[in-house]
């Protein structure tokens, strides 16, 4: 497990990272959002050790540079594009299997697994973004890390590269490791990520599981349809719910489907039927980050 | 420590830029110590007993002055800024630091492979200098007969000369972290700076200066000994104090400064 305690960063008189504590599980995919500026890749360079400030994050409980490889612990990716241009793509690897202490056959071997085996000589300065990223992927799996730290990785995939990632992120996390990625992607992550954790403004909003993120939601409702609309209708509001009808039936927020259920039954109310309706994660992340944006857009004639 | 210095010496020798300026450093050999040197031997001041080629010192006294040292050991020090500003340039420094368990020993390893690149480099220029007089003269049937070369001393003057320079280069390219300004110092210093710098102070004392005591090691002792001079070795020892004081600095703030 990665244990993240009290992490913080200052830039001069901007709180980067504000005393922030989390986990990340093995086993599991836990996602990382926030907004531009939330401090998410500060936060994951504090977790390596890369910038200096407060805190510290373990490894199984061990501080990362008390490993002897730090490199077959976690795996990195921070930026797509960090690599010298003109050294080919296997040499790029083997400079980084050198100092990981793996051995040259394993460039090859991830450089199949990512899907560049065809440009392996080739300088990637004039690889495409989604090739790049396939590049910091392979570089990130080259010392079979037990953790991966993927700042951004589904950026500049195309839709069959993100699907990839996907899969291969799940795969990984099935055999036990654990993977910390953040992205944009909310739909992406949705699908792929097991736990979530939330930042705005440097200051950790939320770290939990997707299913409850997205249950708990203000937006998420429940849709009833039954044999007696009105008297449900008037049943629900006595007990302060909020009600509106829609398609046939009825949107009741900030109810459960088994209050509802139970309700109707009480009251002889037959239910045709009953549904939970959760919020999309992007409506659940819009929701916690408002206001907590390093940089909002406005649309034209908004009041700013 | 074995992995990281394997890893550094192959992100020398995996880039194009070393190469280019090996042989950039070739072509200014190629001019200077065989066109000039060697071929043009006899159009040299034949009044002055060291550069008239029918001296025994000719091809000593000309090759082994810093004049002909000096600018290919500088590509040499390129090599190292490159080295260490590539790392910042392309931001590979994250994977250089997260597959170490030791800043320190990262930095160390930086140290060693320059080392190991200057040593190289050295005996490149070592080798190939007086054989490249030697072929100019010989191509332009101008006698080399009797010529007395003083190999051990322009051996460890050379030697100590690239280290120095190249370790120059790296120390700048950690301070600076940018590519650019890392090479505009390596120019700035020794042809702007430090001549400014000695315009405060007295002949004596612009001995102790740093470059002056790099060229010092080159040139002081070589035939003519001067008068009131700091000796080769005096001035090695100089550079080794600027270069120890300039290393703890280097390798303190390699440490305590963000990755990048």
């Amino acid at each position: 497990m990665i244990k993240a305690s009290n992490l913080t960063k200052n830039f001069r008189k901007t709180t980067a990272v504000d005393n922030i504590s989390f986990e990340v599980a093995n086993g599991k995919v836990t996602g990382f959002l926030g907004p531009n500026g939330a401090g998410k890749s500060s936060t994951m360079r504090l977790m390596l050790g890369l910038d200096n400030g407060g805190g510290k994050t373990t490894y199984d409980g061990k501080l990362l540079h008390t490993y002897s490889r730090p490199a077959s612990v976690v795996g990195v990716l921070l930026e797509a594009k960090a690599f010298h241009p003109t050294r080919s793509a296997q040499n790029h690897l083997k400079v980084l299997a050198n100092a990981a202490g793996v051995s040259a056959s394993r460039v090859d071997e991830v450089l199949d697994i990512v899907g560049l085996k065809e440009v392996a000589k080739k300088g990637p300065g004039k690889f495409s973004l989604g090739m790049s990223q396939r590049l910091g992927i392979a570089a990130a799996l080259l010392a079979r890390p037990k953790y991966l730290l993927l700042d951004e990785p589904a950026n500049g995939l195309d839709p069959e590269g993100i699907v990839w990632l996907r899969e291969f992120l799940k795969d990984y996390a099935d055999q036990g490791n654990a993977v910390f990625v953040s992205s944009h992607l909310l739909n992406e992550m949705a699908q792929m990520a097991d736990n979530v954790i939330v930042i705005g403004k440097g200051k950790l909003i939320a770290s939990t599981s997707i299913k409850d993120l997205v249950s708990g939601g203000t937006k998420s409702t429940v849709f009833v349809r039954s044999s007696n609309q009105a008297k449900l209708q008037t049943l629900l509001k006595d007990k302060s719910f909020a009600v509106r009808t829609k398609d046939g039936g009825l949107e009741v927020s900030g109810a459960k489907t088994d209050q509802i259920g139970k309700l109707a039954f009480e009251s002889k109310i037959t239910v045709l039927e009953l549904a939970p309706k959760n919020a999309s994660l992007e409506e659940v992340f819009l929701e916690l980050t408002e206001g907590k944006e390093e940089f909002a857009a406005h649309v034209a004639g908004e009041n700013k | 420590m074995g992995a990281s210095l394997k890893s550094e010496l192959r992100k020398l020798f995996s880039v194009r830029s070393t190469y280019i300026l090996l042989g950039l450093a070739l072509v200014y050999m190629a001019f200077y110590d065989f066109f000039i040197v060697g071929f043009r031997a006899n159009a040299k001041h034949h009044g002055d007993f060291f550069v008239n080629y029918h001296s025994h010192y000719y091809i000593f006294s000309e090759v082994a002055r810093s004049g002909g040292i000096s600018p290919p050991i500088l590509f040499c020090s390129i090599v190292a800024v490159l080295l260490m500003a590539h790392e910042y340039r392309y931001n590979t420094i994250m994977y250089t630091l997260t597959a170490s368990n030791s800043r320190s020993k990262t930095l160390l390893a930086k140290f060693l492979a320059v080392t190991g690149f200057a040593i190289l480099f050295a005996l490149f220029v070592e080798i190939l200098s007086p054989s490249l007089a030697v072929l100019g003269m010989h191509v332009h049937h101008l006698s080399t007969t009797g010529q007395v070369f003083f190999y051990k001393q322009f051996f460890v003057r050379v030697l100590f000369y690239s280290w120095a320079y190249s370790t120059i280069g790296l120390l700048l390219a950690i301070f600076f972290r940018n590519l650019v300004a890392a090479i505009a110092a390596l120019f700035l210093l020794p042809v702007a700076i430090e001549p400014l710098i000695s315009l405060l102070l007295t002949t004596n004392q612009q001995q102790y200066l740093p470059f002056n005591a790099m060229t010092a090691v080159i040139d002081n002792g070589i035939l003519q000994p001067g008068a009131n001079q700091l000796s080769a070795l005096r001035s090695a020892l100089v550079v080794i104090v600027y270069l120890v004081v300039f290393w703890l600095i280097a390798w303190f703030s390699f440490l305590k400064r963000d990755a990048n």
